[in-house]
């Protein structure tokens, strides 16, 4: 008796297969990547990352939120729009996600400038090929290269310290110089743990921004900052508190913004009012209803062709599964196929299916109390739900309850397939 | 006639041969005693995985997670695969495109945080109608007092009664010979 | 409360082998012997992935430390260890930092069992990137059954006709023949001591 044998070659070539599915299926991938291999949608939010772009562009000066939730696609959207203004010819964007340049948690004023300073130092410095060549530009850019690097990582200075300034003891009793001595001080900058900052230091570093954007506008006629992560920040007030002046200094600087917010600035709870008026525009990012009539979801999948292992049936299970969270969408179809492999399958079963949306499902599930479990219930028969109650705010953020307006919430329905329900009593 | 060894005329006698198969079993025992190894369950991790990659680039199933099988005790560890004996295939053996399967057993003791080898058997047995029928890679655990028929490590060419001394002792360096060199050669 | 899928560390490993790069997962350590478990993914990882296998301590590390830690090297598997007592500030400043922690080598959650609520009340971004992918550290089915070992055993008798018995007196009065599958037989009756 010999071991099971599968046609000539099969072996590898379904390994091969399934790989391949596999990496277009990779929900963590790094985004840049994912679009240069072409298997992002471009029209799934009816080509918005042209309406932000468009206005960026036209309106020097204007900024504009993007706001979603986790999972949502803005990191894509805000690089779809990079890639158009620089495809325009005229403009030079930078696209900075401020989350891995510095400790968002110890974020303060003061950061996104010092982010995009030296966005823009480099700029000329690494990328620049004028600024190699021309001399009279390094000459004229140098002391604000500098002023730029210092107030984003600070700088090492030497002081001196008098004699009066020490506590006395046998250190002090051998100083060689009776009235002190030099020390070498760590000057920290906004990009790192700093302490805290004065505000009007957000505006010493005007006049060496507006030496870099006079030289980088003689080549490009507008620049556009597009700022990523900030989303991170979950409370909204927190947001705020750290990008309200350094947003004024970029609309006297005539330099567009796109940033992503947390969701919290939608519902006007607290401080969102304020921030909202603040903005030329606030976009929401919604789920997208998985309904049958609407075929984005399907062409996800299809862009990155699913059909090499999905049949349609558990292609629409899939999109449904996902409550319309993009992230959630290609995960699901990815753990199916490693369901599917691990089990032996030589494509994706029904099966492979439900055990992913299960352990999605818990993944909500777990933390949840009984009254979080009441409200989604609720939610689910009476299409009730109290969105300025900040329990419900929280279940929104961690994705439990899903918005497809600013009126339309739903439970996600991997989470509602896994929700205990309360048992009937009987009459 | 017979005369001094090696001096290009016929004439080794039995007992230079025992002699010469003293000096190898005695140069072998002492490489095998200087071999580390991870410790058992990491052995059986690398052997597992190596099978697996295997498996993947042949086009005969085999589900090595399954097949492998550690026994562990204080003094000693035991990994197996297939039987002990081969009777015949059974779903327990590693199959291989070529019809010919393979069973396995490999024994390590703990020392120092690592593992040194015991012994081993690798049973490969050929595709049927095939000469030889069998080939056995074995160790014994210790040096025989005849090492000129039984070295410690040795080969068995489709004969019980028959061993050839081998010098591979690395559980990998035995598996490569089987998958890139016996397979490729059926 | 329905569960997570538990896995042996050697189904955890092949999955992040077929996944290929940026992968992320979350591993719920067993209520008994965490530290065991943790050394036999760590080896599956070595084995089926050849690379490294570090292990970081979430609790005393700061986002500086944390982010050259995981990008020198980027390539190798980083398996992060909660520990029961992370709080809810420390889960948040890891969720804000996600993006710092993306990497090319897997990045694998070691949880506490209970650790999987904070995951998904103070660290949404980081369970968003984890999904469905929340396992239960199940023992190594490589070990040897009784059963197993048993049907072993009767095979060695029945081949040599000997019994258990027999061949302990043979090995400590060191008249067993030195071939394998009586160092075999004795490890499998328990008596390594004799090989």
């Amino acid at each position: 008796m010999s071991g099971l044998v599968s046609t000539p070659g099969s072996q590898l070539q379904r390994r091969d297969r399934f790989r391949a599915y596999m990496r277009a299926f990779n929900p963590t991938a790094p985004a840049p990547g994912v679009i240069k291999a072409g298997l992002v949608c471009e029209d799934l939010h009816r080509f918005l990352f042209r309406n932000l772009a468009g206005r960026a562009d036209l309106e020097p000066g204007s900024q504009q939120l993007l706001v979603g939730g986790i999972g949502s696609g803005k990191t894509t959207e805000l690089l779809l729009a990079r890639r158009w203004l620089r495809d325009q010819g005229h403009v030079l964007p930078f696209y900075i996600d401020i989350s891995k340049a510095t400790d968002l948690a110890e974020l303060n004023t003061g950061s996104l400038v010092a982010s995009f300073g030296v966005a823009l130092a480099r700029h000329f410095t690494n990328d620049f090929d004028d600024y190699k060549r021309d001399p009279e530009l390094r000459k004229k850019l140098g002391q604000p290269f500098d002023e730029v690097w210092t107030y984003a990582y600070g700088k090492r200075e030497t002081v001196w310290v008098p004699r009066e300034d020490l506590a006395s003891g046998p250190d002090v009793d051998d100083l060689e110089d009776e009235e002190g001595y030099y020390a070498v001080r760590n000057v920290p900058g906004k990009l790192k743990p700093p302490l805290p900052a004065l505000r009007r230091d957000v505006q010493h570093t005007r006049a060496p921004l507006e030496k870099f954007l006079t030289a980088a506008r003689e080549t490009h006629k507008e620049i556009v900052v597009i700022f990523d992560g900030l989303d991170r920040l979950l409370d909204a007030t927190k947001f705020w508190s750290v990008a309200q002046q350094d947003l004024r200094l970029f609309r006297e600087l005539k330099v567009s913004v796109l940033a992503t917010a947390p969701l919290s600035v939608l519902f006007r709870v607290g401080v969102a009012q304020s921030i909202s008026d603040h903005f030329d525009r606030v976009q929401h990012l919604p789920v997208i209803a998985a309904d049958p009539e609407n075929g984005s979801l399907r062409s996800v999948l299809e862009k990155r062709r699913g059909s090499e292992l999905l049949s349609d049936q558990d292609a629409d299970s899939i999109c449904h599964y996902s409550g319309g969270v993009l992230r959630d969408l290609i995960s699901l179809s990815r753990d199916a196929a490693e369901e599917a492999y691990v089990s032996d399958h030589d494509s994706i079963t029904v099966a492979d299916v439900e055990k992913v949306v299960h352990q999605l499902g818990i993944g909500y599930l777990r933390g949840l109390g009984p009254g979080a479990i009441e409200t989604l219930l609720n939610l689910q028969s009476s299409k009730s739900f109290q969105i300025d109650q900040a329990a419900n705010v929280e279940l929104l953020v961690t994705r439990r309850v899903l918005e497809y307006s600013s009126t339309d919430f739903r439970v996600h329905p991997a989470l509602l397939s896994v929700i205990p329900r309360p048992e009937s009593k009987s009459a | 006639m017979a005369g001094p060894y090696r001096q290009g005329r016929l004439g080794v006698t039995l007992e230079r041969a025992r002699a010469h198969a003293e000096g190898l079993d005695s140069r072998t025992h002492d490489e095998i005693q200087q071999l580390r190894f991870g410790r058992p369950h990491e052995v059986l991790s690398e052997i597992r995985a190596y099978l697996l990659r295997r498996s993947e680039e042949m086009n005969t199933k085999n589900n090595p997670i399954k097949l492998l099988r550690l026994r562990q005790t204080d003094e000693a560890a035991l990994i197996v695969l297939g039987p002990a004996i081969d009777k015949g295939p059974t779903p327990e053996h590693f199959h291989f495109d070529s019809g010919a399967r393979l069973s396995f057993g490999l024994t390590l003791r703990g020392v120092d945080g690592a593992s040194k080898l015991v012994s081993f058997r690798y049973h490969y047995q050929l595709p049927a109608n095939r000469t030889p029928e069998f080939l056995r890679f074995d160790l014994n655990d210790a040096p025989d007092a005849d090492p000129l028929s039984e070295p410690r490590c040795h080969l068995h060419p489709g004969l019980e009664k028959v061993r050839i001394p081998f010098s591979l002792h690395d559980p990998f360096e035995i598996l490569d010979r089987i998958f890139f060199v016996l397979e490729k050669g059926l | 409360m329905p569960e997570f899928l538990s896995q042996p560390s050697v189904e955890i490993a092949r999955r992040l082998e077929l996944r290929g790069g940026n992968a992320w997962i979350a591993v719920l350590s067993p209520p008994g012997g965490p530290a065991l478990a943790l050394d036999e993914l760590r080896t599956e990882l070595r084995s089926i992935l050849q690379i490294s296998a570090r292990v970081l301590p979430l609790g005393t590390a700061t986002f500086e430390g944390l982010r050259e830690a995981l990008q020198q090297p980027n390539d190798d598997a980083v398996l992060l260890s909660a520990g029961a007592d992370l709080t809810p500030e420390k889960w948040s400043s890891l969720d804000i930092m996600r993006s710092a922690l993306e990497r090319t080598g897997p990045v694998i959650l070691w949880l506490a069992p209970n650790d999987v609520a904070n995951l998904t009340q103070f660290a949404p971004n980081i369970r968003s990137f984890i999904g469905g992918s929340i396992f239960i550290a199940a023992p190594d089915g490589g070990i040897m059954t009784e059963e197993d070992r048993q049907r072993r055993v009767k095979e060695l008798e029945k081949q040599y006709q000997l019994t258990n018995g027999e061949i302990v007196r043979r090995a400590e009065s060191k008249q067993l023949p030195p071939e394998p599958h009586f160092v075999e037989w004795l490890v499998l009756i328990g008596r390594g001591d004799l090989v």
